[in-house]
């Protein structure tokens, strides 16, 4: 009879509530500022409590009247419940959004996307254009979480001007910050892939690289040669991602098993070695 | 160990658990992945004679109690099925196809090019709750039903099922369905819905309303389930809100023979769903002395 008991319970206590592990809520806007000639942070108070992120993950942020539209998680401030992005105005949801003032609301869910967080001492994290979004979260995350962390930053754009205030911004959470630009005025001239080239990636425990699709690919090519290098690459995908949740299937990335919106965005370089 | 094996409208599953039509089956990596999470079977996501780009996001809002979505149909188109169902083969697994049209003779039509294409089964989308021209807007009345039905089951050999969602009318167009021969019905679609987000002030998806899933829809699937087996004694594939043994046995209880998942894929995005569940099953069937999966099917009826 005490056997058939302890049975019951145990599969009972198998038995589990169906509770999406992400959630709706609106957002207000609080703050708004220009980064660059291209960038903008916009800052959002989350009205309810949805947890936390943990980088790279990001968000399917309703701009309404217009789309819902996929943005990494820049910043988050645990205190006030509040989370940043950056916009690069391209399409109509994204300009009326960098056109919006203070106080207005909009809505999001998440937190999306699968945590990513390689162990190292010493990380390099390497962003291009509006790539820098995750690449700011994972520097105040292991800048929070890692004291003894040692963080250096490459980041890249085609002009100076779109440089922009993203270094003052990420000082606070790195050891240094190098820009990389086809002008004089940046550390290094040329693109990230020229910058990566002179930079001695055996320093570092853990290389994250996130940008556009061509800058991903050109990393790999030059990485791929080193299998012990290249197991310490990581690179942050971007893809089309429509529902966000692993239901639509627009997210797969060709040739693998994997959901970009489910398994990534954040994927082991090596994983992705004949993908991209 | 206990029988899990079913036949369902002359098709033989290893075990009751299929997925849900409209999770990831449009492409073949989709149907690897719904292969590699275990299902008996592969149900695609509906076809329709044209491609359809679907409805802009949001498409999806979770919710505490499901998740309210309107895709709008997205798809390939019927003459990419093929290699959905090519792809489902190579895992040795039925393949079910939906379908979705905007009159009998795009049934028709749907129906043979799907089975062309070398189709198990049929499933006929007759409740998509959010896409206007399709779904319930083509089903409201009992001559369409009866059109839909005689059309495909006049160019078909293989079985075909009717996914109905719940209504007043259920008993009805199952009577319809039944007398016309087709030969399983899907209970329930989802159910039609809307979220307002109350500091925006306007609906949240796209397309303002949508279909309900989940674990809110999980007691009228089962009423459904249980209501039309007890009138008819038909084959019926169950779904919504099932995520565990315990959703799993309720609907084979109220008269399904097999279910279908889909929610619960996507809120536990857990590779072992089903092997856990049909785990947790057996279990069960073996702590109640069930042999034979096939005694727990109506069970629950008197």
């Amino acid at each position: 009879m005490v056997k058939k008991l302890k049975n019951t319970l145990q599969y009972n206590a198998i038995s589990q509530r169906l509770i999406p592990r992400y959630k709706y809520t609106s957002l207000k806007l609080i703050d708004k500022e220009k980064l660059s000639q291209t960038l903008y942070l916009m800052r959002f108070k989350v009205l309810e409590n949805i947890g936390k992120p943990f980088p790279p993950q990001f968000i399917m942020l309703w701009v309404p009247g217009y789309e819902a539209i996929p943005m990494s998680v820049a910043l988050f401030d645990e205190d006030n419940n509040a989370l940043s992005i950056v916009v690069k105005p391209v399409g109509p949801t994204t300009n009326y959004l960098v056109s919006l003032e203070p106080g207005i609301f909009m809505g999001m869910y998440g937190y999306l996307g699968k945590p990513c967080i390689p162990h190292g001492k010493k990380y390099l994290l390497i962003g291009g254009g509006s790539g820098i979004a995750p690449i700011m979260h994972y520097a105040q995350y292991i800048s929070n979480h890692n004291e003894s962390g040692i963080i250096d930053i490459l980041y890249g754009c085609w002009k100076y001007e779109e440089i922009g205030k993203i270094p003052l911004i990420l000082q606070n959470y790195c050891s240094t910050i190098k820009t990389v630009c086809f002008s004089d005025h940046c550390d290094y001239q040329g693109t990230l892939i020229d910058a990566l080239i002179k930079t001695d990636l055996k320093l570092y425990d853990i290389i994250i690289i996130a940008g556009p699709p061509g800058l991903l690919e050109n990393a790999l090519k030059i990485v791929k040669m080193d299998e012990d290098l290249l197991a310490r690459v990581f690179l942050v995908v971007e893809s089309m991602v429509k529902c966000g949740v692993g239901f639509c299937g627009e997210c797969i990335i060709k040739g693998t098993n994997k959901l970009l919106c489910v398994d990534g965005p954040c994927f082991p370089a090596k994983e992705l070695l004949y993908v991209i | 160990m206990a029988n899990l094996q079913i036949r369902i409208s002359g098709i033989n599953l290893v075990h009751p658990l299929l997925n849900a039509s409209g999770i990831l089956g449009s492409n073949k990596e989709g149907v690897n992945l719904l292969a590699l999470m275990g299902f008996s079977g592969i149900v695609t996501k509906t076809f329709t004679k044209k491609p359809r780009k679907g409805y802009d996001p949001p498409i999806i809002i979770p919710l505490e109690y499901g998740f309210l979505n309107a895709v709008g149909l997205a798809n390939p188109g019927i003459d990419k099925v093929k290699e959905v169902i090519e792809a489902a083969h190579e895992h040795g697994l039925p393949v079910i196809v939906s379908i979705g049209g905007q009159n009998p003779d795009d049934f028709a039509y749907l129906a043979g090019k799907a089975e062309e294409a070398g189709a198990d089964v049929l499933e006929l989308n007759m409740s998509c709750p959010h896409t206007p021209g399709y779904g319930i807007d083509i089903t409201t009345t009992d001559k369409l039903l009866k059109e839909i039905a005689s059309s495909v089951k006049s160019v078909v050999k293989i079985p075909v099922w009717a996914k109905l969602g719940y209504s007043k009318r259920l008993i009805k167009e199952a009577e319809i369905l039944l007398s016309e021969g087709i030969d399983a019905l899907v209970l329930i679609n989802t159910l039609p819905g809307m979220v307002i987000d109350v500091y925006v002030g306007k609906p949240i998806l796209s397309n303002k309303y949508g279909g309900l899933s989940g674990p809110a829809i999980h007691p009228v699937a089962v009423y459904s389930v249980y209501r039309v087996y007890q009138e008819f004694r038909c084959d019926i594939i169950g779904v919504g809100g099932v995520h565990d043994w315990k959703t799993l046995v309720e609907m084979l209880m109220a008269g399904a023979r097999a279910v279908q998942i889909g929610t619960a894929i996507i809120s536990f995005n857990d590779k072992l769903l089903v092997k856990r569940i049909l785990e947790d099953l057996l279990k069960y069937m073996e702590e109640r002395g069930f042999k034979d999966i096939n005694e727990l099917v109506g069970y629950a009826l008197d």
